[in-house]
């Protein structure tokens, strides 16, 4: 079941993984762990369904899915902002990265706003196993939107005052990995949570 | 470019598509929504990462990640 | 060595093995004591004897530490260190204040001391590993801090290395940690909740950030590989070392009055600690395979190849054994845990700090290398030792799972020192493979004073 298979294959050249090496291990590990996570949640889930089931339906699913609609459009911005620094177009690259910037800015208020209503509701980590996993696992994935928008914001800095050309980007895709890194977790994360029952 | 938009509109729509899926497929639900799940993920992972175009011996990781956790959580909704 | 200022790191050195082998010696008292409960009581009780044990260890490893960057930061930061006499001074306000605090274990009751220094103050004392009187923990804080204004001084005038910033990045990290050994909040839960903040981000934390770059150090030197390589592995590392290690602290929370949660994040982050202590192995074996020279100190090389090795033996598979939560319900604080804190600490930070000496001795006393006479002595005294561990490491392993199947598992559970008498032999056993140990350790200091002619490159 690819669906990528079917579609034509785009014009870039054969290369290597994109950016740093290094970023790279580091997404793997970030993965690992995430991955451990989701699996532990499916497994305790099977082993208590009602409770799992029915803290499901506190939750605001149309929340999730806005975010996901924003990480998803905000990686897709991030696609952009590569595609204008392979082209040298440094302002470009910088504008999108700050679009980027700024939808996953607007995820962290949706996910604060989501998480205040549930602490006035006095629900907490210690609540339940699916609360714990909500919280926890939410919070943790929040942290990394974070660490992903101090990254970018960091690489439109430097994009902005010049600091990539079209021939040397590896910069500008290194952080455009870790953020789509955060991204495909969310996109697993959301359906596993929110929706899955 | 214009591939990424129309993979970014299909990917909003596959959204759209599991935050119903209760309606639209009350029946099977669970497979729906984790082949939909399957389906972003593949594709943020071969064009937005871009791994489909790299050559590196390292690049099925992460949609052998994505097989494993998605087959895994299918495996523990049989279970119940 | 390149800078007349790196001398400094001699003294401390000399005072890290002179401490090492009192902790041995007092590890021997105190293997004894577990099967014969009153050797030198009342002058040596069993409590004391173990303070002293810990905290020999603690302090060498930090003389370690301290010696080990006073000689590294120089080098790669290419000048000389800000103040050698500050360097000096620190030594010696550090070493008399160690000797007057193992002096105050040993020679007044611990209640006593506890008076004496100002404990109703500020109470700080009682607490494993963070024993100190305060006048104790306000002269390490002065030390480290001195030694961080020193050493950052020099780097931010020099050349600035991914070594050298990890390096000061940890050394920053352990001295701010230390920082929570002053709050002792009369709660016993929140008391341990912090004291962990301490031990635990010490030694699964920050100290694998020095490890990291010691060993990174001592491989680019050794091996000649490209320092582009080494320091993408040593980010990778040092990564993976904090995504496990911070959160993994939740693996001593278990079952102390902390929230249920911490029984998954602890197992969860803690089950990836052994990655990075993998990747050190791959790393060590994968830098000297790829070597462009052959160095002279080969003893240096056995002993970085070691610290890889047994660096995830110890922290990475023996810290997994009882690491997750399930588990750990039966091994909680069994000797299963004096069996992976001796081979943790030996392999990790016992023996990266003795790699780093192997290398710089040599230098500090004129020389690239030793002799292959010494060179060979120095090589027995590392399988001795190591081998040594290793068995005391599945003996107090064999007393652990024979002691919680008795206390914890049977049908009719025995008390604990009805359970100790049972493992008795495994403790016999441990005891003579100690002597093994402190053979090696013998045989290790006088390596250092064989004589003949200087080792060449091959």
């Amino acid at each position: 079941m690819n669906i990528a298979a079917t579609l034509p294959a785009s014009h870039d050249q054969p290369r290597t993984l994109p950016g740093d090496l290094a970023i790279w291990f580091f997404i793997f590990a970030e993965l690992l762990v995430f991955g451990v996570f989701f699996l532990a949640y499916a497994f305790a889930r099977a082993r208590n369904v009602e409770l799992f089931d029915a803290s499901q339906l506190q939750l605001d699913r149309i929340s999730g899915a806005i975010n996901t609609a924003l990480l998803i459009s905000s990686s897709y911005f991030v696609v952009r902002a590569v595609d204008r620094i392979r082209h040298g177009a440094s302002h470009a690259c910088a504008g999108w990265l700050v679009a980027a910037m700024t939808l996953g800015g607007a995820f962290l208020v949706l996910k604060l706003t989501e998480f205040a209503g549930k602490f006035a509701a006095g629900i907490t980590m210690s609540t339940n196993t699916f609360f714990m996993f909500y919280i926890g696992l939410g919070f943790f994935h929040f942290m990394h939107v974070v660490l992903g928008m101090i990254i970018l914001g960091w690489v439109a800095h430097k994009a902005w005052r010049g600091g990539y050309s079209a021939a040397n980007h590896a910069g500008v895709e290194t952080g455009a990995s870790y953020w789509h890194m955060v991204d495909l977790v969310w996109i697993v994360l959301f359906p596993l949570i929110y929706v899955m029952h | 470019m214009k591939l990424a938009t129309a993979l970014w509109v299909l990917l909003l729509i596959l959204t759209a598509l599991t935050t119903q899926s209760a309606v639209i497929a009350a029946g099977f639900l669970v497979p729906f929504v984790l082949v939909m799940t399957y389906i972003k993920g593949q594709v943020v992972i071969d064009h937005f990462m871009g791994l489909r175009h790299a050559t590196s011996r390292l690049r099925w990781i992460v949609p052998a990640w994505l097989l494993v956790v998605v087959g895994g959580i299918a495996y523990t909704f049989t279970l119940s | 060595m390149k800078y007349q200022s790196q001398a400094v790191a001699k003294p401390y050195f000399i005072a890290a093995i002179g401490l090492f082998l009192g902790q041995i010696l007092f590890g021997l008292i105190m293997g004894l004591q577990y099967v014969v409960g009153d050797y030198l009581f009342p002058a040596i009780p069993f409590n004391v004897a173990r303070m002293v044990h810990t905290n020999l260890l603690i302090v060498w490893l930090l003389f370690g530490f301290m010696g080990a960057a006073y000689y590294l930061i120089p080098e790669e930061a290419e000048r000389e260190l800000f103040s050698p006499k500050l360097a000096l001074a620190m030594f010696w306000i550090f070493l008399v204040a160690g000797a007057a605090t193992i002096l105050g274990y040993l020679l007044v009751p611990y209640a006593t001391l506890a008076e004496m220094t100002g404990n109703n103050i500020l109470a700080t004392m009682g607490r494993e590993f963070l024993e100190q009187p305060l006048p104790t923990k306000v002269g390490i804080v002065i030390v480290a801090l001195a030694m961080l204004f020193n050493l950052s001084m020099t780097v931010l005038k020099g050349r600035k290395t991914a070594i050298n910033l990890v390096l000061l990045l940890g050394l920053w990290g352990l001295a701010i940690f230390f920082l929570f050994s002053f709050y002792n909040p009369a709660n016993l839960v929140k008391d341990k909740f912090y004291w962990w903040w301490v031990v635990h981000l010490w030694v699964e934390g920050v100290w694998e950030l020095i490890m990291g770059a010691m060993l990174a150090f001592v491989l680019i030197k050794v091996t000649g590989v490209d320092r582009e390589v080494i320091e993408k592995w040593l980010y990778i590392i040092i990564a993976m070392a904090l995504i496990s290690g911070l959160i993994g602290t939740g693996h001593h929370y278990y079952w102390i009055g902390t929230p249920e949660y911490w029984q998954w994040w602890g197992s969860v982050f803690s089950a990836m600690e052994p990655i990075p202590f993998f990747m050190m192995t791959l790393f060590a074996f994968n830098m000297v395979n790829r070597r462009r020279r052959e160095h002279p100190n080969q003893a240096a090389v056995l002993w970085a190849l070691g610290t890889g090795v047994m660096a995830f033996l110890g922290a990475g598979v023996w810290g997994f054994l009882h690491t997750l939560a399930p588990v750990n319900f039966y091994t909680h604080g069994s000797q299963i845990t004096a069996a992976h804190g001796h081979m943790a600490f030996y392999g990790a930070y016992a023996l990266v700090v003795l790699t780093m000496i192997s290398y710089t001795m040599p230098i500090l006393r004129g020389r690239e290398a030793n002799s292959r006479k010494a060179q060979v002595v120095e090589m027995w005294a590392f399988w001795l030792m190591t081998i040594a561990m290793v068995f005391i490491t599945l003996f107090l392993t064999a007393a652990g799972i024979l002691q919680i199947w008795l206390q914890r598992i049977a049908a009719e559970p025995m008390g604990f020192m009805a359970a100790q008498d049972q493992v008795a032999l495994f403790y016999w056993m441990r005891e003579i493979t100690g002597l093994v140990f402190f053979t090696g350790l013998v045989l290790y200091i006088v390596s250092f004073f064989i004589k003949g002619e200087e080792a060449r490159a091959s």
